[in-house]
């Protein structure tokens, strides 16, 4: 099968299956075993999509996403007639199609590392959630209609290279995820989801705007890309990127601008602070399958709109900003900790542990240490940095969806969340507590579990990037604990007669949790299994970034105010925070 | 720039061949009114809506047979492809736009015919009838219209129509009061347009929207409107004019009431119909003939035209959305929200003033407004439905309708998304393309621009909690009595063509933008007057010789340079 018609299929399986289901008779067996049946069929692409990815003589991985996408061209061939000579390589992985000509907009779907890490996440953590929601007994067909439409959607994002294809992709998705929550959500659910329908929309237009800015700036006429002259005017994200880290096209002031368009977009996604407040209400009123989908996959959107977009396209404006975002991330971190160590409800304290994480993930991409002490392009501590986001990212998504899953395992058989009444469940269902307690030491950051591994290596990013936030981030490893261990004793340990003969985990409910529990472990053990073939992409984004000519503009007018300020003493943490400050 | 190769002659006979669906709309009108009045006049008013329903129905499809001649090889020889002429003397433009737009026009009409009868609301169905197919008459003129005076007759004899037909309800005194308020509006607002267009022909010695352009633009370029006070004015007044028309605000405010008061069918042919001819009227005003007074070529910000329509352009959307907020009333909602379009529409209009690519801006105004009016008619339908149901058109009254007709919610769902602007539907693209447009001008007026295209995102995505309202009602409430139990066909047709070209036309923009666009081009140019090509072979009586047609340049060109200079700032004429 041709690499193009593979890469379609990953969006299009679950898309037509979203409209076959519809057609189905009603009987509501029939209909979930469907569903599964194409999340798994989509899972099983992905996984073969991998395994081109990196096997084979010759296998894509080993030349760069950009340089793939380029040598897929479409020329007109002839104008008058409107046919397109599409010149495509077979077996790279990229596909490339004329949409609509006019606008200069393609088909443009590719993968590299980092969007397949992604995909394959996104794959397992349908496939399990459409398992948890076999217990949905309400309009079945447009649940999972509605199901596999997000499905596709979020697919999609993750595939598409072209800036109005990924727009359309993100956009499409708000629909499914609004009726998903409204419709079967908790007693509040129709605040819950229009909340995150126009929180999203909001941010979504911001990054439109970020796009638009891009498509029509009018910067250096010399510039060029691949020998080509380049004037903007495209959505390829590959070929836009290329301009703005290899030529000076896009000057330090419109990149300032367009990344802080795209940041505030994006973070309203992942969501960091201030733009959170809509993640407690949504998982709390989503029903348990669509937490998982909404914490193990949906936040990462946000995350990877960072690193595919945000950082690539704007690469000195997120130079620029990187102090304040690094501030941000840190405080996220500290802020959802706190605030998940106030709650009472199982699930909201989930919800803003999420908040945390993701702050994690921010700090890890603006921890831009790119110069060494000479002053040279020295980025393998940002590289660090952005790899621990990436994994942290990998790692949350197992997580949450598996602590989602928990909450919803306690809330069918308690029917409350309310953290004060629930105690004493180990006794009571030792399986359930031994998979939480996997699960919650994972999200924690134990060593030898997967967030260990973000966690270490976003840290150790930051020490380079910046003392004091970095001291701050570690220590904020002792809220997590303090948050998860409270939790798990709230849960699980003490004796309570009230629940007792509550009935432990079934067999499909430990099917959905044995890979999350494996996983956890894996990934905490052997990192290597995914960062070998995630990180050369990594890799590859962050030396585009530092190697940016207009990021060293901003260093360069950076250390020209330092020295205007006369030669300051070896600083420490606290003077560089305050000059990050002032200067940033 | 037109093509200017002599054309072969046309000979007069054909020119009635051009309007031919014009005429035969004004002759069916009165054979509608007749055949009322001769085989109708005791039927009960249901039936006599059916049968005059079918008989406007069936003349406005021979209608459309004629003006599909005008875009298709035919045995009419009247095609219009590629070509830019000018007829009858230059009033009326015979091109591409008129047919792609008066064949979208008679479709609508052909959905709003179908729709009517539905809902038997008034007594007088042969008027009715009669003046929705003349209304449509001026609509297609309005979109043909190459000058000043045929532009405001056909202005006004469309609003004229109009104005009966929002206040036919033969049972609510809001229906009387939506036609009176309608009528109060419109007659001060057309006699301040009527003064603007005055003014302008003051100072430009013609009526013709291209002698105008010419008069104004020099040769240097646009000069704006810098220390020009009597075309300040004219401006204003014309403005005022065509944001009545348009609902934009601050002129905005009749609408509301006439939407909500109004008979649903009539209240759809006012949102849709008149609404995309008047804003190709207002392209034609401001982009073609007053284009040299949009501003200093190349930098929006100069005194002119561009600032005052962005500035309401921001206002309408601005504040059309967040009335739209709390409104209970189903077309009331849509009245605020067609406000709020009008908004964004305008954007489109300043980048046609402005922009580097005027014609790519109006491809993008007309996109929006041919899919706008397919929605908006939908979703009317669905108000039609309601009011007939159950004699109201509250949005309460949609609740559970995504039970009880999946299909007919699922098209209002893709309506009201189009509407809000969210891929992959024709509403996303056509708001794109004109906030688009808009970036597509110079250094400078880019940046002045990108607060008016943020400003309208953001916007979309305030509208989006007032059309959400609509899904909330229709998928989320139970359903309550009885909306929805029969599905009339007047119904269904409007709703689902309309939701299958916001989902066609979403997917594959290109398959309407490009008509579009071919469409824009000769908007923009200046028509030829094929009798004015070559005046040997002129079939009128008095055949013009060679020196009378050099005369007319002469005193053509003369009364250009006298405009020319009556716009000198300083000069007493100013």
């Amino acid at each position: 099968m041709s690499d193009d018609l593979i890469l379609s299929l990953l969006w299009v399986v679950p898309l037509g299956g979203s409209l076959l289901i519809l057609g189905l008779p009603r009987d509501d067996r029939l209909v979930k075993s469907f569903a599964l049946g194409v999340s798994v069929l989509t899972l099983g692409l992905a996984i073969w999509v991998f395994g081109l990815y990196v096997g084979g003589a010759n296998p894509p991985a080993v030349s760069a996403l950009r340089d793939r996408a380029a040598a897929n061209r479409i020329a007109e061939a002839d104008q008058v007639g409107g046919a397109w000579q599409v010149t495509d390589v077979p077996g790279d992985l990229v596909v490339r199609h004329p949409w609509i000509p006019l606008f200069n907009i393609e088909y443009l779907l590719g993968v590299d590392g980092i969007s397949l890490s992604l995909l394959l996440l996104t794959g397992l953590i349908s496939v399990l959630a459409c398992l948890a929601s076999w217990t949905i007994d309400k309009q079945v067909k447009g649940y999972f209609s509605l199901f596999l439409l997000l499905l596709a959607s979020m697919m999609g994002v993750f595939l598409a290279l072209d800036m109005f294809l990924f727009f359309v992709f993100f956009e499409v998705m708000l629909l499914p995820m609004y009726f998903l929550i409204a419709i079967w959500g908790g007693e509040n659910r129709e605040y819950a989801a229009i909340k995150f329908l126009l929180y999203t929309l909001f941010g979504s237009a911001l990054i439109l705007v970020g796009i638009l800015v891009l498509y029509f700036w009018g910067g250096d006429a010399t510039a060029s890309v691949r020998g080509q002259p380049f004037a903007a005017h495209s959505f390829d994200m590959m070929h836009v990127a290329e301009a703005a880290s290899t030529t000076s096209f896009y000057g330090v002031p419109v990149q300032t601008v367009v990344f802080g368009l795209l940041l505030a977009g994006f973070l309203v996604k992942l969501p960091s602070f201030p733009f959170h407040t809509w993640l407690p209400d949504a998982h709390v009123q989503a029903p348990t399958p669509i937490s998982m989908i909404l914490a193990g996959v949906l936040l990462k959107i946000g995350g990877y709109g960072l690193v595919r977009l945000a950082w690539p396209l704007a690469p000195a404006g997120a130079y620029a900003w990187s102090g304040f975002v690094a501030a941000l991330g840190v405080f996220s971190i500290v802020y959802g900790a706190l605030a998940a160590m106030a709650q009472t409800d199982f699930k909201k304290l989930v919800a803003y542990s999420s908040v945390s994480h993701m702050g994690y993930v921010t700090l890890g991409m603006a921890a831009m240490g790119l110069f060494g002490r000479d002053g040279s392009i020295d980025p393998r501590y940002y590289a660090y940095g952005v790899n621990g986001a990436l994994y942290m990212m990998l790692a949350h998504g197992i997580t949450s969806a598996g602590m989602f899953f928990l909450v919803g395992v306690i809330y069918d058989r308690a029917h409350t969340r309310d953290l004060a009444k629930l105690g004493g469940l180990w006794n009571v269902m030792p399986i359930y507590g031994a998979i939480g307690l996997v699960i919650f030491f994972g999200s924690m950051g134990l060593p030898g579990l997967c967030g260990f591994i973000a966690e270490v290596f976003v840290v150790l990013s930051a020490f380079h990037f910046n003392r004091l936030l970095a001291v701050v981030a570690a220590l904020a490893v002792v809220l997590t604990a303090g948050y998860i261990l409270w939790t798990i004793q709230r849960v699980w340990l003490g004796r309570n007669d009230h629940w007792k003969g509550l009935p432990d985990m079934d067999r499909r409910e430990l099917v959905i949790a044995a890979p999350l529990v494996v996983l956890t472990v894996v990934m905490g053990i052997f990192p290597q299994a995914i960062l070998s073939w995630a990180s050369p992409s990594v890799e590859r984004m962050v030396t585009d970034v530092a190697n940016a000519p207009t990021v060293r503009a901003v260093e360069v007018a950076d250390q020209a105010v330092a020295a205007e300020q006369g030669p300051a003493a070896e600083p420490d943490g606290w003077v560089e925070l305050a000059e990050t400050a002032s200067r940033r | 720039m037109p093509t200017t190769t002599p054309q072969p002659l046309v000979p007069l006979a054909r020119e009635w061949l051009l309007i031919a669906p014009e005429l035969w709309l004004a002759l069916w009108g009165l054979v509608v009114l007749l055949a009322d009045v001769a085989f109708f006049r005791d039927a009960p008013s249901a039936r006599r809506a059916r049968f005059l329903g079918i008989l406007a129905l069936d003349g406005t499809l021979i209608a459309l047979l004629l003006a599909l001649a005008r875009v298709v090889p035919s045995p009419l020889g009247i095609e219009l492809t590629n070509q830019d002429y000018s007829i009858f003397g230059g009033t009326l433009a015979a091109d591409p736009s008129t047919a792609w737009l008066s064949l979208a026009v008679l479709i609508l009409l052909s959905l709003l015919l179908v729709l009517s009868p539905t809902w038997d609301f008034t007594d007088h169905w042969g008027e009715f009838f009669a003046l929705v197919l003349w209304s449509t008459v001026a609509m297609l003129l309005l979109i043909a219209a190459e000058e000043l005076l045929t532009l405001f007759l056909a202005l006004e004899t469309m609003t004229l129509c109009l104005y009966v037909i929002a206040a036919l309800e033969r049972d609510r005194k809001r229906s009387s009061e939506a036609g009176l308020k309608y009528f109060v509006y419109g007659s001060v607002a057309s006699a301040f347009f009527l003064f603007g267009l005055s003014l302008i022909f003051g100072l430009t010695g013609t009526t013709r929207l291209h002698a105008v352009r010419e008069a104004l633009v020099g040769s240097a370029g646009s000069l704006g409107l810098e220390g020009n006070i009597a075309g300040s004015v004219a401006v204003l007044l014309v403005l005022v004019g065509l944001g009545f028309k348009l609902a934009a605000v601050p002129f905005h405010a009749w609408a509301p009431d006439t939407y909500e008061g109004a008979p649903a069918p009539a209240a759809s042919w006012i949102a849709t119909g008149s609404k995309l001819a008047s804003f190709v009227a207002a392209t034609k005003i401001l982009a073609v003939a007053l284009g040299g007074w949009a501003a200093q070529t190349g930098s929006p910000d100069t005194p002119g035209w561009a600032l005052p329509v962005a500035l309401i352009s921001a206002a309408s959307m601005t504040l059309g959305n967040l009335a739209a907020l709390s409104q209970r009333n189903f077309k009331r909602l849509l009245a605020y929200s067609s406000i709020a379009q009008a908004g964004y529409v305008l954007v489109g209009v300043v980048a046609a003033g402005v922009s580097r690519d005027p014609a790519r801006a109006v491809g993008a105004v007309l996109f929006y407004m041919v899919t706008y009016s397919f929605a908006t008619l939908g979703a009317f339908a669905v108000a039609a439905w309601l009011a007939r149901d159950l004699g109201t058109d509250e949005l309460d009254d949609l609740d559970g309708l995504g039970r009880r007709r999946p299909i007919m919610a699922l098209c209002l769902l893709v309506l009201m998304l189009s509407l809000i602007g969210l891929p992959p539907f024709a509403g996303f693209f056509g708001k794109l393309a004109l906030f688009m447009s808009a970036l597509e001008t110079g250094e400078s007026g880019r940046l002045s621009l990108t607060w008016l295209v943020a400003l309208g995102l953001i916007n979309s995505a305030i509208s989006a909690y007032y059309y959400v309202r609509v899904l909330r009602a229709m998928y989320l409430r139970p359903a309550r009595g009885d909306v929805g139990r029969s599905l009339p066909s007047g119904v269904f047709w409007p709703l689902t063509v309309g939701a299958a070209v916001a989902l066609f036309f979403g997917l594959i923009p290109g398959a309407l933008f490009e008509p579009m666009q071919a469409a824009a081009v000769p908007l923009l140019a200046s028509g030829e007057d094929p009798r004015g090509l070559s005046p040997e072979t002129n079939p009128f009586a008095t055949r013009p010789t060679e020196e009378d047609a050099a005369r007319a340049r002469e005193l053509r060109r003369q009364q250009i340079e006298q405009g020319r200079q009556r716009l000198q700032p300083g000069t007493p004429g100013a």
